[in-house]
């Protein structure tokens, strides 16, 4: 039986008058692969935000399971957050421009190794063994993924796809139990959504962690997912496996359009 | 391996070279006393201006308050060394420099690190007018006055190590964990607290380094040109330093010691046009701004571990065909 | 309760002065982003420009005042199109930097061509004081209120009523869109550099009669307060321009008149700081959250 990683009661989330998130529960399972989709405007972003930490919720409860206990994560920042195995990737990818790939996932890599200020400065053995050991890692993750012809290029002049793959890469470095992806496919053609699909895959099957994304491509989402939450105007709409919401008349009314058997 | 080796003997070659010419200058009189002030003057900007950079270049803090923390050490120095004359009265005066420069860039870092761009520059600013008023009413700091006939004991080998002690350690940090994190906050600070790094740590960490060795800078100003005012550490004191990391390029210590080194010479050779020299000054800050907003450098760095590894790589390839 | 009335009076006088700079520093960081760090040396220019035509050509106070906002208001166009303009789409620092660079010249250049003494501004209108409840007020101090009131109306009837207001409004608030609805971006920001330079020259030929001195240095400190008043009030609002200003012009007075002079520079720096902690956007700004 799956654990529970991520649980959320009833949150809500009001700015000013506008409540953009409603009343949502949901709760995500180790290792599970979960798509939230929805209308835009629907709140899916803003819910993400808070589920990672970036955005307090007005009311409710968001809290993740580490080492066993589960943490509050609403109100305690995204550092935090990412402390306590949560990930994410942006819907504008967020790299760190000026750096390069090697670099971008070494900056990732930055809590799991210690360094103290002398070494720093002063460059001892001490400081060269730390380099070395995340060299390790990040030399890893960047084979593994196909990273390896970009590893010294500057972030930013990398094409749009392979800065898509860098940016859930370098999520990936943090060592996370669950790694949120914000509309990972936007401006892809379908090879890349189709390249896109098996790395999400493959970096679910190889990590032990769980995946929520936020996707509008349906036959990724369809292809992928394992549940489906749909949000509409901030409150969930259906949940369950995809064959159960592309049926369900509510969804295909507010969101999937025409014919029921379409995205099944 | 042999590379790390190879890199630091080429260094610390490249920096006895420098010494060597120093003092074989000093030594056949070319290096004169006035020649002397101005290489000296060189390797204290240098020490400014690679401590700004860290602030300003890696860690995008627009910080206008450089010359406040150089103040605190060049306050100390003055005091503490016209009671104890000895070498290690400056020794000692330095790191008590360091030791209230370090609380007060925490006191003025926490709050205002959150600020951004130009709010934060003139917040800084506003800090360092304060630590500049402050000395400017104080009896121990002898008031708009300020202090003179403070002993030399900073002679210009004592600078010329400083200075190399601080471009290793401020190259050191930058090339380190530590220096990814920062780079990555000011790169994209929300995505960087989405990975995980602590924001206010690292900005803080580049900012009271900075600051740290803006103390030492002011501290061996004191002792070598022996007399200070307030005046020495207004506002246009942090801009000259700041037009010194902007000229050589922000995020480029390499650019930061070539235009130190630069505008040194420029100012020297100004000196015999009177009061044009500040119009012609102004004139070329101008226009090169315009031609190369970026500075000289840009963000690159002229890395010896690099132009090895590159020439390795460029003997085997040749080795293999 | 006199003294403090007294008070009030000067720095509601000194407020004026600071406002008029400080409503050309906030529009024009409203529309480009950039703290024009030579917006004090154009108010110097102002006060010299005043200085010579009062005395060279027997000008009198209102032609001197307009005469000074005309030559101003083309200095100030020709710094944003020399200096700031090919900038445009360059890192802060540099123009910042640059920025610098034109003050510094025109402080020099003054000090070069005319050299750097502290002159007399002519007193083309002779002081009268007036007493009212045992409170001193000057007919300079009342025309300094005037002038800065009037200036004031006809700057919000341009802002609210005019089509160029109206591309001001558009063009600080979102520069890409504006420039799509087919706003003339470039002549925009020229107008509003026209119209906060003609400010600073008025304030700068008021503090001329006002304070009696003038020297090629003397728009730094003003121009830091004024950009401080601005921060306070709120950096892009025009009333907070007034608002800010007043209040830092009030705060002078009374450290002086409470005896710390000394301290009166660092107090405004104290505000500046505590307003930045505590209300960010100023008092009349509003803040932009970063979107995710």
């Amino acid at each position: 039986m799956a654990e529970k990683l991520l649980t959320v009661r009833n949150v809500t989330r009001q700015f000013g008058g506008l409540t953009a998130v409603n009343d949502v529960s949901m709760t995500i399972y180790d290792n599970e692969l979960v798509a939230l989709i929805g209308p835009n405007g629907a709140g899916k972003t803003t819910l993400f935000n808070m589920l990672s930490g970036l955005l307090p919720a007005t009311s409710g409860t968001i809290a993740i399971r580490h080492d066993g206990r589960f943490y509050k994560v609403s109100g305690k920042g995204a550092t935090s957050a990412a402390q306590h195995g949560i990930s994410r990737t942006f819907q504008n990818i967020r790299l760190f421009g000026d750096m390069t790939v090697w670099e971008n996932i070494m900056a990732a890599l930055n809590n799991q190794f210690k360094e103290n200020f002398w070494s720093t400065i002063f460059h001892t053995p001490g400081y060269y063994r730390t380099e070395r050991e995340m060299n390790d890692e990040a030399q890893k993750l960047i084979d593994r993924y196909h990273l390896t012809a970009v590893a010294d290029s500057p972030a930013n002049k990398l094409p749009y796809g392979m800065q898509r793959r860098v940016e859930i890469v370098r999520a990936l470095a943090t060592n996370p139990k669950i790694i949120f992806l914000d509309e990972p496919a936007a401006g892809m053609n379908p090879e890349e959504t189709a390249e896109l699909t098996k790395m999400i895959r493959q970096l679910r099957d190889e990590n032990n962690l769980a995946v929520l994304l936020i996707e509008h491509d349906m036959s990724l989402v369809m292809s992928l997912a394992e549940r489906i939450y749909v949000l509409d105007q901030g409150e969930v709409l259906a949940s369950g496996t995809p064959k159960e919401v592309s049926q369900n008349p509510a969804v295909v009314k507010a969101y999937l359009g025409g014919n029921a058997n379409a995205a099944g | 391996m042999k590379t790390r080796w190879q890199t630091i003997a080429i260094w610390f070659v490249c920096m006895a070279a420098g010494y060597g010419i120093i003092y074989a200058g000093e030594m056949t009189g070319v290096v004169d006393t006035f020649i002397e002030n101005m290489l000296v003057m060189m390797g204290i900007n240098i020490i400014l201006a690679v401590s700004l950079n860290l602030i300003v270049g890696f860690s995008g803090q627009f910080s206008l308050g450089h010359a406040g923390f150089m103040a605190i050490g060049a306050y100390a120095t003055g005091i503490m060394t016209q009671t104890e004359s000895t070498f290690a009265g400056l020794i000692f005066s330095m790191i008590t420099g360091i030791v209230i420069t370090i609380v007060i860039a925490l006191i003025v870092g926490v709050p205002t690190l959150r600020l951004k761009g130009d709010y934060l520059a003139i917040a800084t600013m506003g800090a360092a007018e304060i630590i500049r008023l402050i000395a400017n009413n104080l009896k121990i700091t002898n008031g708009p006055a300020g202090l003179y006939n403070i002993p030399q004991l900073a002679t210009w080998p004592l600078v010329y190590i400083m200075m190399c002690l601080t471009i290793i350690i401020v190259a050191n940090f930058v090339h380190s964990k530590t220096g990814r994190a920062i780079r990555a906050v000011r790169n994209d600070e929300l995505a960087a607290t989405a990975m995980g790094i602590n924001a206010t740590k690292y900005k803080l960490m580049a900012f009271v380094m900075g600051a740290s060795l803006a103390a030492v800078g002011g501290s061996l100003y004191a002792s070598y040109l022996q007399s200070i005012a307030p005046s020495n550490f207004n506002i246009m004191e942090s801009v000259s330093i700041l037009i010194i990391v902007v000229l050589g390029g922000i995020g480029s210590i390499t650019g930061s010691v070539i235009a130190a080194v630069v505008l040194g010479a420029i100012d020297t050779i100004l000196q015999n046009f009177g009061s044009l020299r500040m119009v012609i000054y102004a004139v070329m800050l101008i226009v090169i701004m315009i031609a190369k907003p970026s500075g000289l450098m840009g963000r690159r760095e002229f890395s010896i571990g690099k132009w090895l590894a590159k020439r390795t790589a460029k003997k085997q390839a040749a080795a293999e065909s | 309760m006199q003294i403090f009335m007294q008070q009030l009076i000067n720095g509601l006088s000194l407020g004026s002065i600071y406002a008029l700079l400080a409503l050309g520093y906030t529009m024009i960081y409203g529309i480009i982003k950039i703290i024009h760090f030579a917006h004090g040396d154009v108010y110097m220019l102002g006060a010299f420009f005043g200085y010579y035509t009062i005395n060279v050509w027997h000008f009198n106070f209102i032609m001197a005042l307009f005469g000074s906002m005309i030559f101003c208001a083309l200095v100030g166009m020709l710094i944003e199109f020399v200096a700031y303009r090919p900038l445009r789409h360059s890192s802060r620092i540099a123009v910042l930097i640059t920025a610098i660079g034109v003050s510094y010249f025109l402080e020099n250049g003054m000090s070069v061509l005319f050299s750097g003494d502290t002159r007399d501004f002519p007193q083309v209108i002779k002081q009268v004081n007036y007493e009212w409840f045992g409170i001193r007020v000057t007919n300079i101090q009342l025309l300094i209120f005037a002038t800065t009131i009037i200036l004031m109306i006809i700057l919000q009837l341009i802002v609210k009523k005019t089509k160029m207001g109206r591309a001001m409004r558009a063009a600080a608030a979102d520069p890409v869109a504006a420039e799509l609805m087919g706003i003339n971006i470039n002549g925009t920001i020229s107008f509003v550099f026209v119209i906060g330079s003609a400010m600073a020259g008025a304030a700068g030929v008021l503090i001329g009669l006002y304070y009696n001195s003038i020297e090629p240095t003397m728009g730094l400190t003003p121009g830091i307060k004024a950009f401080v008043a601005a921060v306070v009030g709120g950096v892009g609002s025009i009333p907070g321009a007034a608002v800010g200003a007043v209040i830092i012009g009030c705060l002078e007075s009374l450290m002086q008149a409470i005896g710390f002079s000394a301290f009166k520079d660092a107090a405004v720096y104290v505000v500046l700081i505590i307003v930045l902690l505590f209300l960010p956007a100023g008092l009349f700004g509003n803040k932009q959250p970063e979107k995710v």
